[in-house]
C-alpha cells in the first residue's frame, strides 16, 4: 500500500509594529525582563485594551500578499485559559470572524498551498525556568501583536513544507510585517500531520507537533512522523489524537498531551473592543503600499536585466538586496557585472561579518562608482577588490581610496613601454625562453612589469606591449 | 443646618460668595463622617484627615488665584471599584484587599483635575456582584433612611451621599445598581450611555454592561458632575467621541412641554408592587400636568431582558475575574505546592460565594454545547431588545418606568437566594443590555421608604433626561431635604426595637 503524508501548518508571526497590540509599550526584542510592560499589558484590574490599528493593517497586508479575502467586518474574541504567562487569564484573539480567509501561496512548480485563515492575536509572556526549580515570568512579550496563519492540509512532503515556509518568510519580510527571526521566536511553526493510503481507505489520526525551531526541524519532524504513522498503520494500529513535541537532540517527536476531550477555551466576543470595520478604501490604500512580491521581482530581474534565474533568485532573496541591486542598476549599465560583484564580493563580505545590507557603510552610488572605475579601466580588478574591502570597512568613497592609496591604474602606453623595455633588458634569458616557445616565460615577464608598477599597470596593456616589444627586439 | 446638608450647587455658590471656605466645608463633612459612619458603614476606606485638609487648603488657594474646575472644593466619594493611584481599591473583595493601583481611573483623574476633594472609597458587593452590599467581603452598608432595608448595589456610595458623608459619589451600574440605590436612598442616580463616560480604571465583572455613573442629592448636581466626567477617552476602546454638551445648561427651565413620554409599567415578566405602580402613575400624571404627552407603551421582548442579562453578565464574569490568580497582585494563597494549586487555593480563598456562583454559571454558559447555545440566544435577545427600544424611540422621546419591582427588601432576607436578589434588577437591566442612559429620581414615599422612578432615553440623550427630571423635581419642590437621613435617630430607633445594637460594629482595619 502506498501512503501519502498530509500536512497543514499553523504559523505564528510577530508583527513589526513599534508598540504592542493594546498598549503603547515597545515591542523591541531583548530588553531586561519586565521593562517593556505597563498596567494594560500586565492585565491590572480596571485597565482596558485599545486596538493598535497598525497591527490590523499589517494583518491585511499579509492577507493581500497571500491572495486572501479580507473581511469587511472582523471582531476580536477572548480565548479563556489559566496560565501564569497569560496576565488576564484570556488571550485576545479571533475566533469566528478572522481578518483574512481563503488565500493561497504558489510553490515554484505552480502548486497552490491554500491559506485557510489569518487572524490577529496578542502574544503571551515567557516563563523562565531556573536551575533551582523556581520559575520567573517575563511579561515583555505579553501583548506583542501576532498573526496566526493557518494553511489547508495541502502539503504533501517535507520538501513542500520547507519550500512553503521559505517562500512565506520571504514574502513576510518583503512586505515588512515581520523580521521572521525563528531564533528570537518572531516566527513559530506548528505542524498538523497524518498519512493516508492512496485509495483513502486508511488514514492515521492527525497529530500536532510543536517546538519546531527551524525549517529544517519542520522537515525532519514531518519525515519522522510520516514514517511513524505508516508503520503504525501497517501494523494495523493508529496514531493517537495528540500533541507531540520535536526533540532536536534525539531527532524524534515525543508525546506531550492527548487531544481527546481537548480544552474548551470558552471563546466569546471581546466586550472591551468594538468590531473592526474594514472598508474597500482602506484595503485599496494598503494594497497601494505593497511592494512587488519576491516571485514577480525575480521574473522581472530575469526579463529586464538579462540575469540568469539562479542569479535573479539570489538577488531577490530579500527586499533589501533587490532594492540595492536596482539602486546600483540605475547608475551603472553592466547589470551582469553588478550581479557578479554583488553575489561574489558583497555577499561574501556580508556572510563573513554576519551583517545585512542595511548595515552597509557605503551607498549604492559608491558601489556603482567602483564598478565604473573598473569599467573605465581606471583601476585594475585586483585593486578594485582592495578598494572594495576598504569601502566595506570604512565607508570611504572609492575615488578617495584610489587617490589616498595611489591605486589609479596606469593605462598610458608610453609609460608602460618604459616599464616593459626595462624588464626585457633585465631578463634576457626569459626573453629567449619565450622566443623558444616557452609561453610561461611571458607570464613571468608581465609579472615583473606589474611588480615594477606596484600593481597599478593595466595588465592587458602590459601583456600586449610585452609581446609587441619582444617581437620588435627580434627584428632589430 | 450643617454644611454637609447642602447640595453641590449650594456649596459652590457659598464658595463663590466666600461665605465659607473649602476647608470649612471639608471639615464639616469629615466631622459628619466621624459622627455617622459607624452607623452607615458607607466607606471601605477613608483618606487621612490631615491629607484631605491639606488638599482642601491647596484648592482654596487655587480658587483665589485663578479659575479652577467646575467642581473645585467639593468633597466627594468614589465607589471602591474605581481605581485610585496610591489608594487601596478593594472592589469590596478579599482578593484585592491590599491592592493599591499605580494609576487613577479616568473619572478619578478628571475629578481631581476639577479640584474635587476625595474623601474615600465606598462599599459595594464584591466585584459588583449583588444588589445590597451584603456581598461585600468586609461588612454590609446600612440604608441611612431605613436600617432594616438594604441600600442597593451601589449602597456605600448612596449611603454616603444620603447621610451627608459626601456631596456626591461616583459608582458603577452593570444591572441597575446606581438607579436602584438612588431609589432606595432617596437620591438622583444616573447611568449614562455606554461609551459616554470612560470605563478606564473601573474593575468590573461585566464589561459590556457596566457604566460609571453618578449619585447626587438633586438633578442640578447630577448635571454638574456629568459635565466633569463625560467625554471621549482614548484609553477606553469603547469610548465614543460625541458633541460636547453643557448639561447644566441643558436643564433649561425644566420644561417638558410637548415631550413624548412612553409609560412602561408592564412586560417585565414579573409582578410589580402596586406601591411602585402607584408611584409611576403619579409621576405620569405629574408629567402630563407639565405638558408632556403621555402614552402607555409595550416592549414585546422585555420579559427576556433579565434572563439575557443574567447569561451575559455571568459569562463575562467567568472571564473578567480570571486574572485574579495570585501571581502579579492581589490575594495570594500561601499554602500552595504548585502553580495549579496556587490558582485553585487563591481563588477559593479570595472570592466570595456570589462571585464563585457567577463564574461557575458563566463558565457553563460559554461551554461548547448547551451552554454556548444559551449564550448565543442571549446575544440574539440583546439585539432584539435593542430593536424594540429603538422602535419606541422613533415615536417617543423618553420612557418612564419603575426602577425596582418592589420596595427595598429587608436586610439578609435575600442573601442566599441568588435569583431573588437578581430580580431586584428586573426593571433596570434592559438599559445596561442596550447601553441606554437612564436616571432614577425620587417620586414618592411609602411608609417612610422612598420610591424612585426611572427615565430612560435614547443614546446620548442625557441632556433630555436631565431636563425632564429637573422639571419633575421642580414640581415636587426641589430636593426633598426631608429625605435626608438622621442616622442617629435611626440608631436610637433600632436600639429600642431590637436592643442588640453594637453587634459586629467594629470597623475593619483595611
Amino acid at each position: 500500500m502506498k501512503y501519502e503524508v498530509w500536512v497543514g501548518l499553523e504559523i505564528h508571526v510577530e508583527l513589526l509594529t513599534e508598540s504592542k497590540l493594546f498598549c503603547g509599550c515597545s515591542t523591541a526584542y531583548g530588553a531586561e525582563p519586565n521593562t517593556r510592560c505597563c498596567p494594560v499589558c500586565l492585565g491590572l484590574p480596571g485597565t482596558l485594551p485599545v486596538l493598535n490599528r497598525k497591527a490590523i493593517e499589517y494583518g491585511i497586508r499579509t492577507g493581500i500578499a497571500l491572495d486572501c479575502q479580507i473581511a469587511k467586518r472582523s471582531k476580536l474574541d477572548r480565548k479563556n485559559y489559566f496560565y501564569p504567562d497569560l496576565p488576564k487569564a484570556y488571550q485576545i484573539s479571533q475566533y469566528d470572524q478572522p481578518l483574512c480567509e481563503k488565500g493561497f501561496l504558489s510553490l515554484e512548480d505552480g502548486k497552490r498551498i491554500g491559506i485557510r485563515r489569518i487572524h490577529i492575536e496578542e502574544d503571551a509572556g515567557k516563563l523562565l525556568h531556573q536551575e533551582d526549580g523556581t520559575t520567573w515570568i517575563d511579561y515583555n512579550r505579553a501583548g506583542v501583536p501576532l498573526i496566526e496563519i493557518v494553511t489547508e492540509p495541502d502539503i504533501r512532503s517535507s520538501e513542500e513544507a520547507a519550500e512553503f515556509l521559505e517562500n512565506l518568510k520571504q514574502i513576510l519580510q518583503y512586505i515588512e510585517v515581520s523580521d521572521c527571526r525563528m531564533e528570537q521566536g518572531s516566527l513559530r511553526c506548528d505542524i498538523n500531520v497524518n498519512v493516508q493510503s492512496a485509495d483513502a481507505s486508511e488514514r492515521s489520526e492527525i497529530v500536532e507537533i510543536k517546538n519546531l525551531n527551524s525549517f529544517k526541524a519542520v522537515a525532519k519532524a514531518i519525515e519522522y512522523e510520516a514514517k511513524r504513522h505508516i508503520n503504525l498503520l501497517k501494523e494495523g494500529k493508529n496514531t493517537l489524537k495528540e500533541t507531540r513535541r520535536w526533540d532536536e537532540s534525539k531527532n524524534q517527536t515525543i508525546g506531550m498531551r492527548s487531544k481527546e476531550g481537548a480544552e474548551d477555551y470558552r471563546y466569546f466576543p471581546e466586550p472591551d473592543l468594538s468590531a473592526i470595520e474594514i472598508d474597500e478604501e482602506w484595503i485599496a490604500e494598503i494594497r497601494e503600499t505593497l511592494p512587488e512580491l519576491p516571485r514577480q521581482r525575480k521574473e522581472r530581474f530575469i526579463k529586464d536585466y538579462g540575469l540568469s534565474s539562479y542569479d535573479a533568485a539570489l538577488l531577490t532573496a530579500s527586499k533589501e538586496t533587490a532594492d540595492f541591486f536596482e539602486e546600483v542598476a540605475e547608475r551603472f549599465h553592466d547589470k551582469k557585472m553588478i550581479s557578479n560583484w554583488m553575489i561574489t564580493e558583497l555577499y561574501g563580505r556580508l556572510n563573513r561579518s554576519g551583517e545585512e545590507i542595511k548595515d552597509l557603510k557605503f551607498s549604492a552610488q559608491d558601489f556603482a562608482n567602483l564598478l565604473q572605475l573598473i569599467d573605465n579601466k581606471a583601476i585594475s580588478n585586483h585593486a578594485a577588490k582592495e578598494i572594495f574591502r576598504e569601502m566595506y570597512e570604512t565607508g570611504k568613497a572609492p575615488s578617495q581610496i584610489v587617490s589616498e592609496k595611489d591605486w589609479k591604474q596606469i593605462s598610458d602606453e608610453r609609460e608602460i613601454q618604459l616599464l616593459v623595455g626595462k624588464v626585457i633588458e633585465e631578463n634576457p634569458q626569459s626573453v629567449i625562453d619565450y622566443k623558444n616557445g616557452k609561453d610561461r616565460a611571458l607570464g613571468f615577464l608581465v609579472g615583473q612589469a606589474m611588480k615594477a608598477s606596484r600593481g597599478k599597470a593595466n595588465p592587458k596593456i602590459v601583456s600586449k606591449l610585452m609581446k609587441e616589444m619582444i617581437e620588435q627586439s627580434e627584428l632589430k | 443646618m450643617g454644611l454637609w446638608e447642602h447640595t453641590v450647587l449650594e456649596i459652590q455658590k457659598m464658595l463663590k460668595a466666600k461665605t465659607v471656605s473649602v476647608r470649612e466645608v471639608t471639615e464639616d463633612v469629615l466631622d459628619r463622617i466621624e459622627q455617622v459612619e459607624h452607623s452607615t458603614r458607607a466607606y471601605i476606606h477613608i483618606c487621612d484627615r490631615e491629607e484631605i485638609l491639606e488638599k482642601a487648603s491647596a484648592v482654596e488657594e487655587r480658587i483665589q488665584n485663578q479659575n479652577t474646575g467646575g467642581l473645585a472644593g467639593i468633597p466627594t466619594a468614589l465607589q471602591d471599584d474605581i481605581c485610585t493611584e496610591g489608594i487601596t481599591t478593594t472592589c469590596g473583595s478579599k482578593m484585592l484587599e491590599k491592592f493599591v493601583p499605580p494609576y487613577d481611573a479616568e473619572v478619578a483623574r478628571r475629578l481631581l483635575e476639577e479640584d474635587c476633594i476625595l474623601l474615600g472609597k465606598t462599599n459595594l458587593d464584591a466585584f459588583g456582584i449583588g444588589a445590597s452590599t451584603e456581598n461585600s467581603a468586609f461588612y454590609p452598608t446600612n440604608n441611612p433612611l431605613n436600617k432594616e432595608r438594604i441600600p442597593g448595589g451601589a449602597g456605600g456610595a448612596a449611603a454616603a451621599v444620603a447621610a451627608g458623608e459626601a456631596f456626591f459619589a461616583l459608582a458603577s451600574d452593570a444591572a441597575g445598581a446606581i438607579r436602584q440605590s438612588a431609589s432606595y436612598c432617596g437620591l438622583v442616580g444616573l447611568k449614562p450611555t455606554y461609551g459616554l463616560v470612560s470605563r478606564y480604571g473601573l474593575i468590573t465583572h461585566a464589561p459590556s454592561l457596566v457604566q460609571i455613573g453618578i449619585l447626587t442629592k438633586d438633578v442640578q448636581d447630577c448635571a454638574a458632575v456629568l459635565n466633569g466626567i463625560a467625554g471621549y477617552d482614548e484609553k477606553d476602546g469603547n469610548s465614543v467621541a460625541t458633541e460636547k454638551i453643557d448639561y447644566p445648561e441643558a436643564l433649561g427651565e425644566g420644561n417638558v412641554k410637548g415631550i413624548r413620554i412612553g409609560i412602561l409599567s408592564n412586560d417585565f415578566g414579573m409582578e410589580i408592587d402596586p406601591k411602585i405602580q402607584d408611584g409611576i402613575e403619579k409621576a405620569a400624571e405629574a408629567f402630563e400636568n407639565l405638558g408632556a404627552q403621555i402614552e402607555s407603551i409595550r416592549v414585546p421582548h422585555l420579559q427576556y431582558g433579565l434572563p439575557a442579562h443574567l447569561v451575559i453578565a455571568a459569562a463575562e464574569s467567568s472571564s473578567a475575574l480570571g486574572r485574579f490568580d495570585g501571581i502579579r497582585y492581589g490575594y495570594h494563597s500561601e499554602n500552595a505546592a504548585d502553580i495549579e494549586e496556587l490558582f485553585v487555593k487563591t481563588r477559593s480563598e479570595g472570592f466570595g460565594k456570589a462571585e464563585k456562583m457567577w463564574m461557575l454559571l458563566g463558565g457553563y454558559m460559554l461551554q461548547r454545547g448547551k451552554g454556548a447555545e444559551r449564550y448565543q440566544k442571549a446575544l440574539k435577545l440583546r439585539a432584539q431588545l435593542r430593536k424594540d427600544f429603538m422602535q419606541i424611540f422613533e415615536s417617543f422621546d423618553l420612557i418612564l418606568a419603575p426602577v425596582c419591582p418592589g420596595l427595598p427588601p429587608e436586610k439578609e432576607k435575600q442573601m442566599d437566594e441568588f435569583l431573588k436578589v437578581y430580580q431586584n434588577y428586573t426593571c433596570t437591566a434592559a438599559a445596561n443590555l442596550i447601553g441606554l442612559p437612564a436616571l432614577s429620581i425620587p417620586c414618592d414615599i411609602q411608609q417612610g421608604i422612598p420610591i424612585g422612578v426611572q427615565l430612560i432615553g435614547g443614546f446620548f440623550k442625557e441632556g433630555l433626561i436631565l431636563q425632564a427630571a429637573y422639571a419633575f423635581e421642580q414640581m415636587q419642590g426641589g430636593f426633598q431635604r426631608k429625605f435626608n437621613c438622621n442616622p442617629e435617630k435611626l440608631d436610637a430607633q433600632k436600639k429600642n426595637n431590637t436592643g442588640n445594637e453594637g453587634e459586629g460594629r467594629e470597623r475593619n482595619e483595611i
